[in-house]
């Protein structure tokens, strides 16, 4: 089953040309997709867009159509897109600095309809996560980055999300703690059954996390495909797993990159 | 006879009062971001509804006053949809200029709805003064210092226990993760808008009781800024602080410098401290040092 759908969404910032130009991707039930590209690609817009989040930067889906569950989500608020079941992390995690760990659950929990439920819901995230459990009356403020995006994900689970969409959840980690972010994304997938669908600067870990995987450049798709496939292209393993040479940046110049040649770089499995 | 302990007391009362209008203020610049030029206005317009309700429909005041807040919560409420709604994600600048025609509308609007003499609040209590620890003070004011430190704990505790407190606190901290999780910035504007009213309602019928309703009611509006600038916008504690510190400048500088200025020297005192401050802390006593550098 299609969990999330984009049919050809193109979107603006005020009357800026559009920042995303023609995107169209799946996800299904229980899918772990990875989204990659470089800064400036359109990521971030997209999430925002599935997530009804643009309005705030005055940008706005101009065209095509967001699905979920088969029914449209374009142009619905993000309270709206929430209680349907969809639930975003976002970039730098962005936890409530000055509550504390628990009241940032809580807050989590709005949509649960009470603060007594929300309360439930709080105690098995500690349970879950013992060591935000340790930390339930510090405030946010005050934990490590690490501590902070598990807090962030925590948060996002409160409000019992279907797809969970993680906007570079490893951004400004050290790298063993963006392994275990990583490690506790598999595990939300696997075990409370939550679809993902990941934006991710660490291409490597993003594709052995991933059932799927899309490249977005300038505001469009250029690839997609399994992370076999992905990682077998010269152009993914040049600019986003740094193993080519610099003849395949250099062949990247202006062509799509659908028609790569078959270079493959010698160190690469 | 020593009169700085009665100066200090009328001092207090006077500061619960700045405190509970604050209060109000400061919601709504949490919640919404708005910095609201119109309080000031919301609370004339309340010292009208209550001189109404209580003088001409002559309700008793423990109707005439709660109604007047509730009236006033929805005057809060529309003003949140009317003018707050429709400027969302725009500039910090267009609200700001809203809220100002919003305070220049209300000061014309109001002498045409209620007429431009000034009235007075029938007191709902007995003319005789209450001795507190032996000083005398009228009974209004007691009653009017208990009520708003009543309300300002009320809202006290909405914050720490239900829903939408929390809500309203998140949203405050950061606004796109608060929406990122289901919480609806708009119901949370409008639950400030509110508080604000009904806020604004108690200071009217408490200063219209004292000074008389009229077009200078609104003046007080301004008085919101010492205190929230001694104060800071992060704790109601902080702003009750701000309130307290106001009050008492005022009721010092009235009774000890006006008679060498010829008066009005006390409603220019928590102006003076204001500049003070600021020069001093840019960020307020009590505020957060970001709010300085945004």
């Amino acid at each position: 089953m299609t969990a999330l759908e984009l049919d050809h969404v193109q979107a603006s910032y005020g009357s800026l040309a559009p920042t995303l130009r023609d995107v169209s991707l799946t996800v299904a039930d229980g899918e772990v997709v990875a989204v990659l590209g470089p800064n400036g690609a359109g990521k971030t817009t997209m999430l925002r867009a599935v997530s009804g989040l643009l309005a705030g930067e005055r940008g706005r889906v101009t065209h095509g159509d967001l699905r979920f569950a088969g029914r449209s989500i374009r142009g619905l608020d993000p309270g709206m897109i929430v209680r349907r079941g969809i639930v975003q992390v976002l970039e730098g995690r962005q936890v409530f600095r000055h509550l504390t760990v628990e009241q940032n659950l809580l807050a989590g929990g709005h949509t649960a309809g009470s603060l007594r439920s929300a309360r439930a819901a709080a105690r098995e995230m500690f349970e879950l996560f013992p060591a935000l459990a340790a930390l339930r009356r510090s405030k946010a403020d005050n934990l490590s980055g690490g501590e902070q995006q598990l807090l962030a994900v925590a948060r996002a689970l409160m409000a019992r999300p279907r797809l969970l969409i993680l906007d570079e959840p490893s951004l400004g980690l050290a790298p063993i703690r963006a392994r275990e972010i990583f490690a506790l994304v598999a595990r939300v997938n696997r075990e409370r059954g939550v679809t993902i669908l990941l934006v991710e600067q660490n291409a490597r870990a993003a594709l052995a996390l991933a059932d799927r995987a899309y490249v977005l450049e300038a505001g469009t798709v250029v690839l997609a495909g399994t992370p076999a496939e992905l990682r077998a292209d010269p152009r993914v393993s040049a600019a986003y797993l740094g193993v080519a040479g610099e003849n395949a940046y250099r062949e990247m110049d202006g062509r799509p990159i659908g028609e790569s040649p078959t270079y493959r770089s010698p160190t690469f499995r | 006879m020593n009169v700085l302990p009665q100066l200090l007391l009328n001092g207090v009362i006077l500061g619960a009062l700045y405190a509970l209008i604050s209060v109000g203020f400061v919601l709504v610049v949490k919640g919404s971001g708005v910095i609201n030029l119109a309080q000031g206005e919301l609370v004339l317009l309340g010292g009208y509804v209550t001189a109404w309700l209580l003088g001409e429909r002559g309700l008793p005041a423990v109707v005439a006053v709660p109604a007047a807040m509730l009236l006033m919560a929805a005057a809060g409420l529309v003003v949140e949809r009317v003018v707050v709604r429709p400027l969302e994600n725009q500039s910090m600048l267009a609200l700001l200029m809203a809220t100002l025609a919003l305070a220049t509308i209300l000061q014309g609007l109001v002498p045409i709805i209620f007429g431009s003499e000034p009235r007075s609040i029938p007191s709902p209590f007995n003319a005789a003064p209450v001795s507190v620890a032996g000083l005398q003070v009228p009974r209004v004011n007691v009653w009017s210092m208990g009520i708003a430190l009543a309300f300002i704990a009320l809202v006290a505790v909405f914050f720490a226990t239900t829903r939408y407190g929390l809500a309203m606190r998140a949203a405050s901290d950061h606004r796109l993760a608060a929406q990122s999780l289901g919480i609806r910035i708009r119901r949370v504007n409008a639950i400030a808008w509110a508080i604000a009213g009904a806020a604004a309602a108690f200071g009217g019928f408490a200063w219209g009781s004292v000074l008389g309703v009229d077009a200078g009611l609104a003046l007080v509006g301004i008085f919101v800024f010492p205190v929230v600038i001694l104060g800071g916008i992060d704790s109601l504690a902080g702003v009750v602080v701000g309130g307290l510190v106001v009050g008492i400048a005022e009721s010092l500088a009235t009774w000890y410098v006006d008679p060498l200025v010829g008066g009005g020297f006390g409603l220019v005192a928590p102006l003076l401290l204001l500049i003070v401050v600021l020069l001093v802390r840019p960020y307020g006593l009590f505020g957060r040092h970001e709010i300085g550098r945004v």
